[in-house]
């Protein structure tokens, strides 16, 4: 009879526990003659390799063998949660369904590598968590802070919440088969695994362990004495539960007086080894527990001689089964260890089970128990070795031959539908066996969500617009994709549009908001895509959403999206802070609109119905502004603007810096004034103003023009930084009961810093000094004096 | 081997882009270099194959260079990484008249073949604006090189009248102008009309943003077909930022690929010039056709598709 060949994918070296097993599994597969396995070894390269007996070679990037492996018998796939150890095993896994075995409970690890570190694609970890598990997965994502950009409060694949959410599915529903070294595993992969799975054990004789002799003379030894010497070892992180152990062994007078504890192995977690350190020395424990890290093998064979009981805690608990635990068991020795996960099946007579909830108190009741009763350590031990002697590697390949014989029939159907799949030797649908289709529903699926993280890592696909339900598509859209503040109604804005456009059209607004975002996240346009991006938008709908996004991004968006150029640094600053000071987006939108460039570049009115639609939105500001500024411009007096009176305050808008000696300088290149007419202004006005800007020795010449209502009334050009006088009439036909609104508006600003001129970091337009308000008809000829008294506030004339 | 299965409403159709690449290859300045086979897929083969290969399960062509144009190919051929060629808006159509086909399925599974594709080219700037932020990557964008009308300088040849203004605009100025010139026939650009006469002249109403093969300004340019248009400078100055470097494509310089008038009543006495005397015209667009270098064109699309 022909040996059946199969191909054995592996980490195959000491940085991985996996390479550990399959070197000590190897050797076993070919069982005895004409009845076992020819296995050649497919090695996931990282670091230094075993020595092997049989023909290997590493996998190449990427894990394109797929084809390659279809000729084996079986390909045998050991997956752990290690991304550098396992990456190109689910690689080809990817592309050959064969036997996993799952050594792990959770494989987020290893997808958060793939979202996080190689793609930096938040979104479509959220989208995985959701086709995973649905709208609980993605709001665990939510809440987590990963998937938006605001404060990530924990990390799923640290936290507790991996246990529930532990992304084993995509892997395992990619194989044929699978095996697992738990019942715990089983049950929880059975539930969605449409295909054989074998449940079998950790090999016991995979790490070296005491001899015979040895446990004997510490059976005699631990009998007489009357400490207790307790020990841990393994990748020392906050899942071991050591502060727990130090603060039971702190509280119990006992343990402080004949405990000691060895906590043995490599210092992964830094931050919690240096927290565990400082609690031992603040607990005053330092007699009692010894830090040994990254011992060698030979001095953890001493420590599992050495030791009386051993310690095996996890929370959270993430293996498929404990490689350690079967190492402790097989010491010997008694383990003390949480009745969660795989080791919940463990054998009360072999093991010391405790309920975490039992909180430091229990586990200081199981050491002290165990402490003050060697004989009860001798039985525990006793039975632990006798429990895991017969699960060893050779009866591991005993059973693993017999599995892959038994289910040759259905790993030969579905070993065939690698992919990609070349035409040449392509399968078709209909070679899908009826008995593998809800198996190979799964597969694709599987195959797709794998596909989609490396395709599109910024979920642009419009499943999630089409097929999720509202709730979750809108927290979607506003958390992850805009990651726009959620208050002020932006969920309440999207469900609208939804139901105003349409899935498939909102789909396509969010993806054109998307692109315009991104291009905006960038440090600066690149000249590239201005002139293929910079373009008008005048679709409202474009608006509504993009009003909402930050504040930053939006003041950058309106250079592109309306203005159809790229922004000069700092330009976009001075509107970021305005708005962070509480000026709508919507009444900044329609500054861009009135703005002299604006109405220069573009007088076709394209956008015409965006900006009646930002002056619907702004309206009640502008009410609430005009309320604060309700005041008559006194007739024939001089304002200065360089008081801090009330008359001079009702009369400037929001866009001003605080007052300085001469006057007030306008925040940017715009300064606002809003006023009602006093009575005798029945025939217009005129606003003799005087002003001036800085820094034209640098710029050149300024033009600032008067605006009203998107009217031009004057426009004045100064060349150098003196005061100068400006007559702006305001016709009569202006008057509104809302008021006058006047926007000062500079072509330039200018930053002294930024020149070198002086320390001032501020952004300055105009600076006005005075004014002086002259009806016709009056005393207008006159020009704005000093010192003049000012008043009658609130006395306008009314519409 | 470029696949391409024809859809209602897509102008022109897939397959007449599909022969046209074909025939270019073929006399192209590389001809040898392509050898392009077409495999036209009809409705039912592309409901087919919906069904027979779904997405997941990446596929590889044994021609290497298999080219799929349009939504039609890309929903069969969705598993095959292959290359792409846009020429419409791939997501803009009846799925259920087309194919038979649900219509969200069959965006779904669009979507998965454009970001699964090896390239994407879209032809046309329409397209290029349409499926760019649908994609992770950006597409290329290329124009479909320039499509000869046919020119006659017969009495009774119609005239065509490109409108890129509102509808509106385009009913009253051709209205007009069938007055203004009752013995002339004035047609105004719609689905196929363009290559369906032979024209005594074309006019273009507005900037000529149509990206519409057949009423772009340089299909007139490369049948030697003599344009007058009329653009009001003040509506030139919308295009000025983004389409500056567009500006030869969009508006023909006076006297050498055209006549331009920046006036209804300038436009309508040149018409009537050119109606009376059409050399001058003619000599222009002759000379506009000497600059249209089609082959050169073809070359380049053909190496964005194929190389």
């Amino acid at each position: 009879m022909t040996a059946r060949r199969i191909a054995w994918l592996s980490p195959y070296g000491p940085r991985s526990d996996i390479g550990a097993f399959t070197k000590c599994i190897l050797p076993h597969l070919r069982g005895e003659e004409g009845e076992g396995l020819s296995c050649d070894l497919f090695v996931n390269a990282h670091g230094p390799t075993y020595d092997s007996q049989v023909p290997t070679v590493d996998i190449p990037a990427g894990g394109a063998i797929g084809e390659l492996l279809s000729q084996y018998d079986a390909a045998v796939f050991n997956l752990g949660n290690n991304v550098q150890n396992h990456g190109e095993i689910v690689g080809a896994l990817r592309r050959m369904p064969g036997i996993a075995i799952l050594h792990d409970y959770s494989y987020h690890h290893y997808f958060a590598n793939k979202c996080f570190d190689k793609s930096h694609a938040p979104a479509a970890y959220a989208k995985l968590m959701w086709d995973v598990y649905g709208a609980a997965g993605f709001n665990m994502a939510l809440r987590s802070g990963v998937v938006t950009r605001d404060v990530t409060f924990y990390a799923p694949w640290d936290g507790e919440t991996v246990v529930d959410y532990p992304l084993t599915q995509p892997l395992a529903k990619l194989s044929a088969a699978v095996i697992v070294h738990s019942r715990f595993m089983e049950e929880k992969v059975a539930a969605y695994f449409k295909g054989p799975i074998l449940r079998l054990f950790l090999p016991s004789d995979q790490k070296a362990s005491p001899t015979d002799e040895d446990i004997a003379r510490w059976r005699a030894e631990t009998a007489a004495q009357d400490r207790c010497r307790f020990a841990t070892f393994g990748h020392i992180g906050r899942s071991k539960c050591l502060d727990a152990i130090l603060i039971a062994i702190s509280q119990s007078p006992l343990l402080r007086a004949r405990a000691h504890l060895t906590i043995a192995g490599h210092p992964g977690d830094k931050e919690y080894v240096r927290e565990i350190e400082a609690m031992t020395a603040r607990l005053g424990l330092a007699r009692q527990v010894t830090f040994e890290f990254s011992v060698t093998t030979e001095r953890l064979l001493a420590i599992k001689r050495e030791a009386d009981v051993f310690l095996n805690l996890r929370y959270p608990n993430t293996e498929g089964a404990s490689g350690s635990l079967i190492e402790m068991m097989n010491a010997g020795k008694p383990v003390i260890a949480y009745r969660s996960g795989c080791y919940a099946e463990a054998p009360d007579d072999a093991v010391l089970l405790i309920a975490r909830d039992g909180g430091s108190d229990a586990i200081a009741d199981a050491m002290e128990a165990l402490a003050s009763d060697p004989e009860r350590r001798i039985a525990i031990g006793d039975a632990a070795r006798r429990r895991v002697a017969a699960q060893d590697s050779a009866a591991y390949a005993r059973e693993f031959r017999s599995f892959v014989a038994d289910i040759a029939g259905s790993l030969r159907r579905r070993s065939r539908l690698w992919a990609p799949v070349r035409d040449g030797l392509a399968w078709r649908l209909d070679a899908v066996a009826p008995e593998d289709k809800l198996w190979f529903e799964d597969l694709t699926r599987a195959r797709r969500s794998l596909a989609h993280l490396e395709r599109d890592a910024t979920a642009l696909s419009p499943e999630m617009f089409l097929r999720w339900p509202v709730d979750d598509l809108v927290s979607f859209v506003a958390r992850v994709l805009l990651n726009a503040p959620v208050q002020g109604g932006l969920m309440l804005l999207l469900v609208d549009l939804i139901q105003r456009l349409g899935r498939w059209q909102f789909y396509r607004l969010i993806s054109k908001v998307r692109l315009y975002q991104s291009l905006c996240e960038q440090k600066e346009f690149a000249k590239e895509d201005v002139a293929i991006f910079g373009e008008r938008i005048v679709d409202v709908a474009f608006w509504e959403v993009a009003t909402r996004l930050n504040p930053e991004i939006f003041a950058r968006l309106l250079y592109l999206c309306v203005l159809e150029r790229n922004c000069a640094p700092g330009e976009w600053e001075n509107w970021t802070k305005r708005i962070g000071a509480g000026l709508l987006p919507s009444l900044v939108l329609l500054e861009f609109l009135a703005s002299a460039e604006y109405r220069q570049n573009f007088p076709d009115g394209a956008m015409n119905d965006v900006e009646a639609w930002a002056r619907r939105v702004g309206a009640p500001a502008t009410d609430r502004l005009d309320r604060r500024a309700r005041a008559a411009w006194p007739a024939e007096t001089d304002i200065h603007f360089n008081d801090d009176d009330p008359v001079s305050e009702a009369l400037l808008g929001q866009l001003w810096h605080r007052r300085d000696a001469q006057g007030r300088w306008s925040d940017g290149r715009t300064g606002d004034l809003r006023f009602l007419l006093p009575e005798e202004a029945v025939n217009g006005a005129v606003l003799k103003a005087r002003l001036r800007v800085a820094g034209t020795a640098i710029t050149g010449k300024r033009r600032i023009t008067a605006m009203c209502n998107r009217r031009e009334l004057s426009v004045i050009a100064i060349s150098s930084d003196a005061p100068a006088t400006w007559n702006i009439p305001i016709p009569a036909d202006l008057y509104s009961k809302e008021g006058i609104s006047l926007l000062l508006m500079a072509d330039q600003e200018f930053t002294p810093a930024a020149h070198g001129v002086s320390a001032d970091r501020r952004s300055l337009g105009l600076m006005l000094i005075e004014a002086r308000l002259c009806v016709a008809g009056g005393k207008s000829d006159s020009p704005p004096k000093e010192g003049a008294n000012v008043l009658s506030i609130g006395q306008g004339r009314r519409a | 081997m470029i696949a391409y299965a024809d859809a209602d409403g897509a102008e022109p159709s897939p397959s007449e882009i599909a022969h046209a690449i074909a025939r270019a290859a073929r006399a192209s300045l590389d001809a040898g270099k392509f050898d392009v086979a077409l495999k036209p897929l009809s409705a039912d083969d592309v409901k087919q194959a919906a069904e027979d290969r779904p997405v997941g399960h990446d596929r590889l062509a044994q021609d290497a260079n298999l080219v799929l144009l349009d939504a039609g190919a890309l929903i069969a051929y969705a598993p095959y990484c292959a290359r792409v060629v846009l020429a419409s808006d791939p997501f803009d159509l009846d799925f259920r008249k087309a194919f038979g086909l649900d219509a969200d399925a069959a965006r779904i599974r669009l979507h998965d073949a454009l970001i699964g594709a090896a390239s994407v080219v879209a032809l046309g700037r329409p397209v290029f604006d349409a499926v760019t932020p649908l994609l992770p990557r950006r597409p290329e964008h290329r124009e479909y090189p320039p499509l000869a009308l046919r020119e006659s300088s017969s009495a009774d040849a119609p005239i065509l009248v490109v409108n890129n203004e509102e509808p509106s605009t385009g009913q009253e100025l051709t209205a007009l102008l069938a007055s203004a010139f009752p013995a002339q026939r004035f047609l105004c650009a719609g689905p196929r009309m363009a290559f369906e006469h032979a024209w005594k002249a074309v006019l273009q109403i507005g900037a000529a943003v149509s990206s519409r093969i057949g009423e772009r300004l340089c299909d007139a340019w490369a049948g030697g077909v003599p344009l007058l248009q009329l653009v009001d400078p003040a509506s030139l100055g919308a295009h000025r930022r983004r389409q500056a470097a567009r500006r030869l494509e969009i508006v023909v310089d006076h006297g050498k690929s055209g006549l331009l008038y920046a006036s209804l009543e300038e436009f309508t006495t040149g018409l009537g010039d050119f109606l009376i005397d059409p050399l001058p015209a003619r000599a222009v667009a002759r000379a506009a056709r000497r600059r249209i270098d089609s082959a050169a064109d073809w070359d380049g699309l053909l190496k964005a598709v194929l190389q």
